[in-house]
Order: C-alpha cells, then structure tokens, then sequence
C-alpha cells in the first residue's frame, strides 16, 4: 500500500500530529508515527480545503469530523494524494465561481448596463413628462432661493436688481427671443459681481449682475440669456434633478452608501449628459437668435473672451468641467445670418446695465 | 511534554508570511475587472477570493490560516441592509424630500437625523464584521469567535464620540482604551478569549504630544495657505473682513492654490493621529494576553507612523490598483515585528462552542468600512 506523510489535527484540540496516511482501495488510514491509527478518512467525504504552491500543498477536511484536517506538503506526495481522489479538485468545501462562469455573469450585467445608458435619456425624458408644472416650478423657486443666499450678502428681495425700466427692457429682449413660444420665462438679475447665469427647473432664469457688468454688447447679454432660454426650453434642469436623483437611487442599492469612487462615477456619468445638454443649448440659441434676427457673435465673442482669462484653468480642469471647453463652443457656433439686428436700442442696454443702482 | 511550545525567555515572530506580489496582483486585477463589469455586484466573489489568499498564505506555528466564508454569505448579509437600512432610511427620505420640496431646514434636519443613524451603526457595523471574519477564521481546524454585543459596543462608541468632543479629545486615552479592552476580551479563539490588560492613563504623554504635533501643522497649513492666497487675504489685513462674493472671486482665479493648499493639509494632519496610533498599537500589543502567552510590537514610532502613511497614501493615490503591495507590506511587517514569548498546551486550545452568524458584513460592506 502505497503511503505518504502529513500533518493531522483531529478537529478537537489544536494539537498537531505528524502522520502516514496509507492510501487504501476507498480511503486513507492515518495512524501516528507511533504505529497506532487515529482515523480512517473514506474518500467520499473527503473535501479540499486548499491547494496552494501549484498542488505542492493540500489542506483536506472530512465532512463527518468537523474541524479536522490533514495537510499534505511536497508535490510527489501531493501528486499522489491526486491521483488517488481524482474529482479532488472539483469538491472544494468552499467553491468559488470559475472565470467563465463570472465572465458569463460579467458580460449579462454589462450588456443591460449599456442598454439602460442608451434608455436613460428616454427614461428620464418620460419621467420629467410626468411631473406636474406647478411641482417643477416649486423646486426651481427653491433653487432659486438657495443660489441667492450664497451668491449675495443681502436679504429678501434686496438679493434681485430691479428698476421699472431696467424690467422693461430686460422683458422686451426676453419676448423677443421667445418668439411665439408659449412658455412662462422667469428672468431675474441676482446682485452679486460673480460672472454667471442659470437655469432652474420651471422656467426660473437667474442672470448674475457681474455677468451684464462684464458684457461688452447687449448682443452678448442676448446670447447667454438665450442659450439660458434654450436650457428651459428643453428641460434640462428638471432631467438633471430627476436623472441625479435615479442614479443615486440605483448606485445606493448596489453600492450601500455611496464611498469616493461611487460618488465618482455618479459624477462622472452626470457630467457627460451634462455637456451634451449644454451643446444642445448652444444650438437652440443659435436658433433663438436666428428667429429674432440677431447675431450670435455676441455669444461667441463672450465665450472667447472668457476661455482667454481662464486660460490657466482650462487645461486642468477640462474633462471636471460640466460644460464643453470654452475656446471648442467658440468655434461650434455656426455663422449667424446677414441680416442680423441690435438686440435692444442703447437706450434699453443703459437701462439694463444700472438695473442695480 | 510532547506537542507543547517549548518556553524560552526571548520573543520570537508568531507569524509567517507567504505573500507573493504576482498572485495577489492577479487576483486584485481580475477582481478590479470583474467588479467593474458587474457593477459592484462581484465585489463579495471579490472580497472571498483575496481573503482566501491572504488567509491561507499566513503561517503560525508551521499551519496555515483558514478563511471559511463565502461569498454567498457577504451577499444575502449585503441584501438584508438594503432591504432594511439602505431603503427606508437613505432612499426613501430622499425622494420625499426632492417630491415635497421640502425647507431647506427641514431638509437639513433630515440630514442631520441619517447622519446620527448612520454614525451610531458604523461602530456596529465594524464589531458586527468582526464576528463574521473571526468565525470564519480557522487554524488547525479550530476556529474563532466572538461574544459581547454590537448593540452594547455601538452604543459605548456612540457615547464615548460624544464625550471625546465636548472634551477636546482629553477623554480619548481613556475611551480608546475601554473600547479596545472590550473587543478584545469578547475575542475567542477555540474555548479561550483573550484580555488586553491596559490602563488609558498610561497613553496621555503620547496625546499630549500628538496635541503638539497638531498645533505645528496648523502652523504649517495656515502659513501656507497664507502665502498661496495672499489676494484672498488681502481685505484682512486692511482691517477688513471680505465679502463672500470678493472670496469667491479670488478662488476661481486660483484652484491650483487651493488644491495645493488642500492636499497638503489632507497629508499632514494625520501625521498627529497616526504618531497616537503609532504609541498605541505598541502599547495594547504590550498588554495583550492570550493562553499567558505575552506579546510585542517591535518598532519604533516613526518607523510605524512612515509604514502607515505610506501605506494609505499609495492606496489612495492609485485608488486601489496598489492594494497587493499593501497587503504584502502589512503581512511582512506584522511577521517581521510582532513577537511572542512563552508557552501554551497545545492540548488546552479546544474547538470554539460559540454561535456563528449565517449572513456577514452588510452593515460594514453598506458602509464601505469592510477594509479587506
């Protein structure tokens, strides 16, 4: 009978013995180095435990004496004690799944994740669809309310700039870009120097005073104000609250809550959808001007002006950056057409730019 | 007698390590792949298929460790807490919360109350993980365990949080200590739990110092940022205080400053942690007892303050992908340096009788506190 030597703890103490195990027609006898035998081990409920150091290392356990074990070093012995249980490998006590089972696995899940990417947008436009007006205008008024209280010391109605007159021209240029679309804009000018303008969802358009300060033209006010528009008039804030909101949703029960990396890919997943929609603007505006026969170089002019002063920044933080570089929507813009007009009279731009004295 | 460690006076490494760059790189990367393509989902195969490496690949006294648990386990452990915290209590006042539009107060207090829960479950969730890995663990067949209550530690972390703020962190030798000596003496390996007989009193000349420490990087932030943002700090000293919007002006202009200025407060604040650690961790290895065997950690402070801040640093810098070379780092160390000295009968180290949980570490894996 052919035998090798190993290592046995009996599962009771965390005594070791070193022991022969005679490997026998059905199974191994284990005896001591005394001669007197301590087990007989039936090859049916023998399990592995671990095979490490390429099979020159064996750890067996028997499922009828919890806690036992039998190690087994050397590759000649280990060879053997192969040969003698052949299915060895395949009754491992704790199996894991193999490569082509998690590959399988792997590619099922990644497949339904590159469906639900191309869904999303779908998902969420139905969704956004759904939510009442009255609902998306309430939380655009508390989007509102919060950027106010960051960007400006005062208080109430103190944050927003408004003269009759600087209203009126302010509203004139809105109606103008507007057209015949039957849509409820918003248009506030928040006191603050920050140069800045925003879509909330509902309809709720914040220009930032620093923004009119800084403009060279009215056409340049004209082109923010109008990519501004374009954001309400597809919605983007309302898809971006309720697409964040989904997102956070489905990462929370996969991930429990959400660590750096997670937080990272939930970012990054909203950046992307992020500049397209603000592409999406950029065409819109231009299309918003070209209705109301006034140029785009006032946008564009605005856009190269401000890449020019931030041109330290826009190497680093581009692919951070939730809109498109700079300097690239500058030259996306399409030529604005020959018969192009003044956004507003300079009357109205005066009374526009002192809407905050 | 035959099968007892023979007694000799010197210390001598308890641990032995077989830890192989190569195979713990394969695996890691092949997790990392696999995690990636099923969405987190793999992450529990993941978590068992490096635990088994690390385990078994760790010697003591000639036999290898043990990890029994499986992945099956982490992931009904992981369902549950969604099912019973990660939904009703992060979820779904979220979505209230955006759908009713709620105060920003309200909103707030919202917060404030996910934020209390989820800091009272975190202690849970680490002495909760605790049990599972310990009664996973087995060596020569014997395995471990652990009594005492999440509930009772969570609850003591809890308090002691509180304590250790309204006390500037005077209080934290004290309910360190008492936390430590409490998991410590609800360790079990086979029938024998271990005591960790140290006094919090003996740690404050290490506070102390670690206090000092602080105050010199402060120091060293404050001139710092004092030099990068000089602009920012301009209307201070014209006597001034400057306006949220003049603040705001200067840090678009300047992030490169600020990131500078972050990250380096980031890296050197926990040089006066980790030097309290660092006198701690020798300390209570010091006081350890297990079978009357005494124990040591052989390292100086700055030796053990550089080991883990290299550490953490290069798990965080390569976010992740290096965490092979921090095992391997961590095992090598441990077996270089943690000593042993004495004698046990093998014979008197019998099979645990305690209970074992069936499902593990959601409340850990929830909370992305499961470390290995």
């Amino acid at each position: 009978m052919p035998s090798v030597s190993g290592r046995y703890s009996d599962g009771n103490t965390a005594s070791v013995r070193q022991v022969r195990i005679e490997i026998r027609a059905d199974g191994f006898s284990i005896s001591g180095t005394d001669g007197d035998l301590l087990a007989t081990w039936h090859f049916d409920e023998i399990e592995l435990i671990d095979d490490l150091e390429s099979n020159s290392f064996l750890t067996l356990a028997r499922t009828s004496q919890p806690g036992a074990r039998l190690t087994i070093e050397g590759a000649a012995p280990c060879a053997e004690i192969l040969a003698a249980i052949p299915a060895l490998s395949q009754r491992r006590r704790y199996p894991l799944p193999s490569l082509r089972q998690t590959a399988l696995y792997a590619g099922i899940v990644a497949a339904f994740a590159v469906a639900l990417w191309f869904a999303l947008p779908k998902v969420v436009d139905a969704t956004v669809r759904l939510i009442p007006h009255s609902w998306e205008n309430r939380i655009g008024e508390s989007v509102i309310e919060n950027v106010a209280n960051v960007f400006s010391d005062k208080t109430g109605d103190q944050r927003f700039c408004s003269t009759k007159r600087g209203d009126d021209a302010l509203n004139l240029l809105v109606s103008t870009l507007a057209g015949d679309l039957h849509i409820d804009f918003d248009v506030r000018v928040l006191d603050t120097p920050v140069v800045n303008a925003l879509a909330a969802p509902g309809g709720h358009i914040l220009l930032f005073r620093g923004l009119i300060d800084q403009a060279e033209t009215p056409d340049e006010v004209a082109g923010v104000l109008a990519h501004e528009m374009a954001h309400v008039i597809e919605r983007h804030a309302t898809q971006n609250a309720v697409r964040q909101l989904g997102l956070s949703v489905v990462l929370r029960a996969l991930f429990g809550d959400p660590g750096m990396l997670q937080a990272a890919a939930e970012s990054a997943i909203g950046l992307s959808y992020s500049r397209d929609a603000e592409a999406e603007a950029d065409r819109i505006a231009t299309e918003l001007l070209a209705g109301a026969q006034i140029s785009n170089e006032g946008l564009v002019s605005f856009f190269t002006r401000l890449a020019a002063k931030r041109s330290g920044q826009e190497g680093l933080l581009r692919y951070l950056s939730t809109h498109p570089p700079l300097a690239d929507r500058a030259k996306l813009l399409p030529p604005s057409p020959n018969a192009a007009r003044p956004s507003m009279t300079d009357r109205n731009w005066q009374r526009l730019r002192s809407i905050c004295s | 007698m035959p099968g007892d460690i023979a007694q000799t006076d010197a210390y001598k490494p308890l641990m032995k390590s077989h830890y192989e760059l190569g195979e713990l790189f394969k695996i890691h990367l092949t997790n990392l792949l696999f995690t990636a393509l099923t969405l987190g989902i793999y992450r529990f195969w993941a978590k068992t298929r490096i635990r088994r490496y690390l385990w078994s690949h760790v010697e003591i006294e000639g036999d290898r460790l043990e990890y029994t648990g499986t992945a099956k386990e982490l992931l009904f452990g992981f369902l549950i807490i969604v099912a019973v915290l990660i939904i009703p209590v992060l979820i779904v006042p979220e979505i209230i919360s955006l759908a009713a539009v709620l105060s920003p107060e309200t909103q707030s207090a919202v917060a404030g109350v996910q934020g209390l829960i989820i800091f009272f479950l975190i202690p849970i969730a680490i002495f909760r993980a605790r049990r599972y890995r310990l009664t996973r663990t087995r060596w020569r067949g014997i395995r471990g365990g652990q009594t005492g209550s999440s509930l009772v530690y969570g609850a003591t972390s809890f308090f002691w949080s509180i304590l250790n703020v309204v006390t500037l962190g005077l209080a934290i030798p004290y309910t360190r200590t008492h936390l430590a000596r409490y998991r410590t003496k609800h360790t079990w390996f086979g029938n024998r739990s271990m005591v960790l007989d140290a006094k919090g009193r003996r740690l404050y000349p290490a506070l102390f110092v670690s206090f000092l420490l602080y105050f010199a990087v402060l120091a060293v932030i404050l001139m710092l940022a004092a030099a990068l943002f000089f602009p920012v700090f301009q209307p201070m000293f014209e006597g001034r205080t400057p306006s949220p919007q003049e603040i705001i002006l200067s840090l678009e202009t300047s992030s490169v400053q600020l990131i500078v200025v972050l990250v380096s407060a980031a890296v050197l604040f926990t040089l006066p942690t980790l030097w309290y650690a660092a006198t701690e961790v020798r300390y209570f290895a010091s006081c350890l007892n297990f079978m009357n065997l005494e124990f040591e950690l052989d390292t100086g402070r700055w030796r053990y303050v550089w080991f883990i801040w290299t550490n953490q640093l290069m798990a965080l810098l390569s976010l992740g992908l290096l965490l092979p070379v921090v095992y391997k780092r961590y095992v090598d160390f441990y077996a270089e340096r943690f000593r042993y000295a004495g004698s046990f009968s093998e014979r008197d180290l019998s099979q645990s009788e305690l209970g074992a949980p069936e499902r593990g570490e959601g409340l850990a894996d929830a909370f992305d506190i499961g470390g290995i």
